[in-house]
């Protein structure tokens, strides 16, 4: 019964989509922000229980929920902002910056693809990890263009986002990284979004340099990768 | 609530990006040449306290953005299962690795930018 009710009307899912996002939030608000219940995370994990347990396809689901999917591009267009707003700061660095972008830009990618190539992975899982550390909504973007898989896509971004947000204090403390900038920039180029929430809990300019790094990163790689993989595969 | 006023600024570039895209056969995605279009156009207007708060609302729910594509993964389980030890040593190794090696060198490079400009 309650399988045809969903089945039938698909504004439900809608609805129970906005709702689980809600209790992730709230979930990991009174958690005080645990970075294991990221509300990412927990919100893919419920949908996933719920629809298993009411066995709806997910090509249903999607289509009663692409309009969230849309504001993900919508979300990505808007990160222009931050990046206009922090422009002095970008100018004032640029240089370093620039080299640090150019350098990682190749060498983030290239190190997960050579890893699982290594390993006998197939090219279809090639293809999906290579944008793993560029924003999501650039990422499926990207994966869209070149033959990954969005949804793998999209768990394997999320997933190196959340090593990067759990692992940089450490990281920070026993390598000696203390300027703000570098810690910034460098958990925005590996660990895109979600590394930047966590960027900007440290302070505002670590956080700022995070968005920058981010967008900067995002843009290049989409930009760059279609044509590199058009070489390649 | 004004800010909701200019999301749909937003989806102009956004759609402006596909057309532009579709038009040129761009191989890059249409959202990218939007956040181009747009961070020209924020370039031309005077700095507008609304559309910096829209941003940041939007760019607060990106988890909720994030779940149509990622509930996908149900569809890949066998995939997965196929490739995980590639998977995990190219997610958990790659990640960790490139990430001290960034910060390492970010702080590096800033150092020494910083103290030519002192000389």
């Amino acid at each position: 019964m309650m399988h045809n009710l969903l089945q039938n009307t698909p504004i439900l899912l809608l609805v129970l989509t906005l709702l689980v996002y809600v209790v992730s939030l709230r979930l990991y608000q009174s958690s005080n922000k645990n970075i294991l219940l990221l509300p990412v995370v927990t919100g893919i994990t419920l949908v996933i229980s719920l629809l298993t347990a009411l066995d709806i396809q997910y090509s249903d689901y999607f289509e009663s929920v692409e309009i969230i999917h849309f504001l993900l591009s919508t979300a990505t267009v808007a990160l222009a902002v931050p990046l206009r707003n922090n422009f002095h700061l970008i100018v004032e660095h640029a240089f370093p910056l620039t080299i640090s972008l150019a350098i990682m830009g190749v060498l983030t990618p290239a190190l997960a693809v050579l890893s699982a190539w290594f390993l006998g992975a197939d090219t279809v899982i090639l293809l999906s990890l290579a944008p793993k550390s560029i924003s999501t909504p650039f990422a499926i973007g990207v994966a869209e263009e070149i033959g990954g898989y969005p949804s793998l896509v999209a768990t394997i971004v999320i997933v190196t986002g959340a090593i990067v947000a759990v692992i940089s204090s450490s990281v920070f403390k026993f390598c000696a990284i203390h300027h703000p900038i570098a810690q910034g920039f460098s958990m925005g180029l590996v660990g895109h979004g979600i590394a930047t929430a966590s960027a900007f809990e440290i302070s505002m300019k670590t956080g700022a340099f995070s968005a920058l790094a981010m967008g900067l990163m995002g843009l290049s790689t989409s930009i760059m990768l279609p044509y590199f993989v058009s070489w390649f595969f | 609530m004004k800010f909701v006023l200019y999301i749909p600024l937003f989806i102009i570039f956004q759609l402006s990006g596909d057309k532009l895209k579709a038009f040129f056969d761009l191989p890059v995605p249409g959202a990218t040449i939007g956040m181009l279009l747009l961070l020209i156009f924020l370039f031309i207007i005077p700095q507008n306290k609304n559309i910096t708060h829209a941003a940041q609302k939007l760019l607060f729910h990106l988890p909720l953005f994030f779940i149509p594509a990622g509930v996908g993964i149900m569809q890949y389980t066998e995939i997965l299962q196929q490739d995980s030890l590639a998977l995990l040593v190219s997610v958990f190794g790659s990640t960790i690795l490139c990430f001290i090696f960034a910060a390492w060198f970010t702080q590096y490079l800033l150092k020494r930018s910083e103290s030519t400009l002192t000389k």
